[in-house]
């Protein structure tokens, strides 16, 4: 059964604005995590809003455990729909402490039932020691696991976390992500987490919506999204990308590094581009090669070379750093795809 | 003064509340409603401007018209100038320079603020009248003839009036200077501009807005002004009200009257706007480098010292010096009234449910304006702020005319259904006096409500909702508690507003129902000074209250202005 579901979701802010999210459709099941991936003022943000009640949406519908929150004709507020938020800024009641805020949607529990579920929920994220402290007295990493508890400890039939890692540092934020996993798996917790950062959500995500102008681009397993983007736009948002021109034949994508397998079955004659990722790409030494270094970047364990194609195109490619090659140095080409993404020409988006 | 957005975090690219509908509507209604209220007084007396009664309009011309116009336009030019001087001068002195005294100057120039016009008038006025100790001292110096500025003048009124009220020019300037940065001024030398230069076309300049909000604030209080300009015989837009009201018993003479007086204050408004223009000068992005004041020495160190003695001296130690030996006096002696306690406590009775209505208001129209942005609610909330830039008199008037309106339609219904003659019921009560307070103090609390929630991020109301609490319950539950210190803090400040304010309570209070400046009045009228010590005194020791939070609140800022916020009336949820 699906859990969530959001059919034909359309929601404008403002008549003269372009839509926040656009006609947007999904399902999620029981214990399922989904994560939408976007820049900012893709709409994910938004979505978040129009599942918690935080927002109407202008159409469509927006089930939660087969219950309609909302329609044409029914809005349930936020407070009714059972549904757990996590802010990016946790938004920690400031007056309360730990304790106070964990159990802050506990009302309808009987005493005893409260304080076992608060204790339940602070041994889950390891903050009993915490519990009559303010939350100004702790650290983001704290306050982060505060506002998960707080979330959880109704116990929801969703949970919602917008840009969850954000305002935690590098080291923290790995961290952290495993944390919050290993907690949200183990509860079995159905969540929705919004990010911008598609490792983040490829680590955490059973599935990745990626969204676009309101719109939702794909929605796929993490390897799907990244191996096989189902648009320009998705493959440059999920890792770097190149795009190679080329145009289809009899025996396939006929390109300057190569002739490419037709898997899509592309009509003959089209202007394609296909799509290569840095670590597709294998450089070789050799003087008679007709591609040149032009900039090289160590990194320890790999190194990133940007080369230059006698077409003018300019290619990154990933080689493991016991490659030494030279600035200008001459170089062949060798793309090896585990299978062949290619999109039309005439379908660039602006 | 300026309120700091830049605490509202963007988290959600819309920083709003809510858009959902229907559950949240009571509370933007409510607001609404309240604001139609508060602003029926306003819209009535300008009504009356709208439809101009030409008999009226030809015998007041005859009669004292052009003396009003005439004596209300000098008032506003001599305390102007004198509120400008004083103001800006004595900033300049304490945030520009060091001197022996200048941290105990900061706050105690601050003092006189306190004190009404119309109490430090009443003492000015027994001290330096003919018949005073000064003046009795001199001819016993100079013989009989000797020539004594006369008190009782033109010159007197602006005096006093200057004394009290240049504080509101002083602290905004300050505030101005001290948020100045440094490299502004270095900016301004390097491109050659000599250092008295600065002054004029760097520091000044900058400072205008601050300026201008000082001197705006400061004339309508000098427009609202009735006790003092009353004793001193120098007749105003607000002694005429009273007299044509309470002489006469023309409404509608005392109605076009406060139309008129209405239309100086629409005018200070508009100066007030034309004069800061579009200009919004702070240098808040960043840390700002502040000046460093210079250190002066020798004649000029004890100079400076000397001016800010000499102000506080005479605008705050005089007086209350001289109040508290009158107080001394009279309270064993037989000119104690016993019927103090009772104008005490009508008075703090008074004081204490407009507080808490006021508060209680400006909560609902914070929070309504916190759930729905739209124009009709935005525009309700300002109409309903107008009320603070209303005399007393004028709002007197605006709800009277109403209400004896509704009390004879009342009456009527009464009369006709049950038979019996209830009278007025509402004129003459304590609920026309509140809600009279409450139009002209209600922008104080709105003011302070909305300043402090506009730091709780909507995200907190949020996270309350989804935590299954409803509208009623994140007030409740989130803004109430995070709001206490503000809440109290606005209650101070509209209590002690109500403590003072004369014409409104002169011209609405329930027969016989006498107030402290109900008494000073009285007493003043007929010279009995050391009487009305005691009343004063009282006035003055709560008007020290809000100064104090306005201390605490201004302090910080002599380290950086960033921690202004840090003051009394900081909710906690902007850590």
């Amino acid at each position: 059964m699906n859990l969530l579901r959001l059919e034909h979701v359309h929601k404008c802010y403002a008549p003269e604005d372009p839509p926040a999210v656009d006609d947007l459709s999904l399902e999620l099941e029981k214990g399922e995590i989904l994560a939408l991936l976007g820049p900012s003022g893709c709409g994910k943000t938004t979505t978040l809003r129009l599942i918690a009640g935080f927002e109407r949406p202008d159409g469509g519908v927006v089930e939660i455990g087969g219950r309609v929150m909302a329609d044409a004709y029914t809005f349930i507020p936020p407070e009714q729909r059972g549904v757990g938020v996590v802010f990016q800024e946790y938004t920690l009641f400031p007056h309360l402490t730990v304790a106070e805020n964990i159990a802050f949607g506990l009302r309808k529990l009987s005493a005893p039932s409260r304080a076992q579920r608060l204790q339940e929920m602070l041994d889950t994220v390891g903050l009993t020691p915490f519990a009559r402290r303010y939350p100004h007295e702790l650290s983001g990493g704290q306050q982060q696991r505060v506002a998960l508890a707080r979330a959880l400890a109704p116990r929801p039939s969703v949970l919602l976390l917008d840009e969850p890692f954000s305002n935690l540092d590098a080291d923290l934020r790995t961290h952290m992500l495993h944390e919050v996993y290993a907690i949200l798996r183990e509860l079995g917790t159905t969540a929705v987490f919004v990010t911008h950062d598609h490792e983040e959500a490829f680590m955490v995500a059973d599935r990745v919506g990626v969204l676009h102008h309101g719109r939702l681009e794909q929605l796929g397993r993490p390897e799907e999204v990244y191996h096989l983007p189902a648009s320009r736009f998705v493959a440059q948002f999920v890792g770097k990308a190149n795009f190679i021109p080329g145009r289809v034949v009899e025996a396939g994508i006929e390109t300057a590094i190569g002739l490419f397998a037709n898997t899509a079955g592309l009509p003959l004659g089209a202007a394609v581009d296909v799509l290569l990722r840095p670590q597709q790409i294998e450089l070789i030494p050799d003087p008679a090669g007709s591609a040149t270094v032009v900039s090289r970047r160590f990194r320890g364990a790999d190194t990133l070379f940007l080369v230059h194609l006698p077409s003018g195109l300019l290619l990154h490619c990933h080689q493991p750093s016991r490659l030494m090659l030279q600035m200008r140095e001459r170089v062949r080409v060798v793309a090896k795809p585990s299978h062949v993404v290619a999109f039309l020409t005439d379908d660039r988006q602006p | 003064m300026t309120t700091d957005m830049s605490q509202a975090p963007a988290a959600f690219q819309r920083p709003r509340a809510f858009s959902a509908p229907s559950r949240c509507a009571p509370w933007p209604i409510a607001a609404g409603l309240i604001a139609i209220l508060v602003a029926t007084p306003l819209l009535v007396v300008v009504s009356s401007l709208a439809t101009p009664s030409f008999d009226i309009w030809a015998h007041l011309w005859h009669t004292y018209l052009l003396e009003l116009v005439w004596n209300t336009l000098a008032l506003i030019v001599g305390v102007g100038v004198g509120v400008l001087v004083l103001g800006i001068g004595l900033a300049w002195l304490v945030s520009m320079y060091r001197f022996p005294g200048c941290r105990l100057f900061e706050w105690l120039l601050i003092l006189p603020m306190a004190i009404p016009a119309y109490v430090i008038g009443f003492v000015f006025l027994a001290l330096f009248d003919f018949t005073g100790p000064v003046q009795t001292w001199w001819r016993g110096l100079f013989g009989p003839k000797v020539w004594f500025p006369d008190i009782g003048s033109y010159g007197g009124v602006v005096l006093v009036m200057t004394l009290v009220l240049y504080p509101y020019v002083y602290l905004l300037t300050r505030t101005a200077l001290l948020e100045q940065s440094a490299s502004v001024l270095e900016a301004a030398r390097a491109l050659g501009t000599r250092e008295y230069g600065l002054c004029w076309r760097v520091i000044l300049p900058l400072a205008r807005p601050a300026i201008v909000a000082g001197l705006a604030l400061a004339l309508m209080e000098a427009l609202a002004d009735f006790g003092t300009v009353s004793i001193y015989s120098y007749s105003t837009f607000t002694v005429a009200i009273y007299r044509v009201w309470f002489g006469l018993f023309d409404r509608d003479a005392a109605t076009e009257l406060a139309s008129l007086l209405l239309f100086f204050t629409l005018g200070l408004f508009i100066l007030e706007r034309v004069m800061r223009g579009r200009a919004r000068f702070s240098q808040t992005e960043g840390s700002v480098r502040p000046v460093t004041p210079k250190r002066l020495s020798g004649w000029r160190a004890w100079a400076a010292a000397g001016a800010c003695s000499l102000v506080v001296g005479v605008a705050f130690i005089l007086p209350v010096g001289q109040l508290l030996v009158w107080m001394v006096k009279t309270l064993g002696g037989p000119e104690y009234d016993g019927r103090y306690p009772t104008f005490l406590l009508n008075t703090l009775t008074l004081a204490a449910v407009t507080a808490l209505l006021a508060v209680g208001t400006a909560l609902i129209m914070g929070y309504g304006l916190r759930l729905s942005h739209s124009r009709l609610v935005v525009l309700g909330v300002r109409l309903a702020s107008m009320g603070y830039a209303l005399p007393g008199s004028v709002i007197a008037v605006g709800v009277l005319v109403p209400l004896a309106a509704l009390d004879r339609a009342l009456g009527d219904i009464l009369h006709r259904t049950l038979g019996i003659s209830a009278g007025l019921l509402l004129t003459g009560s304590m609920v026309g006096l509140v809600f009279a307070y409450l139009v002209r103090f209600l922008a104080i609390s709105i003011q302070t409500v909305e300043a402090s929630l506009i730091k709780i991020t909507p995200n907190m109301d949020m996270a309350a909702r989804s935590l299954g609490t409803g509208s009623a319950g994140v007030l409740w539950r989130i803004h109430l508690p995070l709001l206490k210190g503000s809440l109290g803090c606005a209650a101070i400040l509209v209590f002690v507003d109500v403590m003072k304010e004369m014409p409104a309570t002169l011209l609405l209070r329930p027969f016989g129902y006498d107030t402290l400046a109900v008494r000073i009045w009285q007493l003043t009228s007929e010279s009995f000074w050391e009487a009305a010590a005691l009343p004063a005194l009282t006035i003055v020791v709560g008007g020290i209250l809000p100064v104090l939070v306005l201390i605490r609140r201004v302090r910080p800022l002599t380290h950086t202005s960033a921690r202004m916020a840090e003051d009394m009336c900081q909710t906690p949820g902007s850590q």
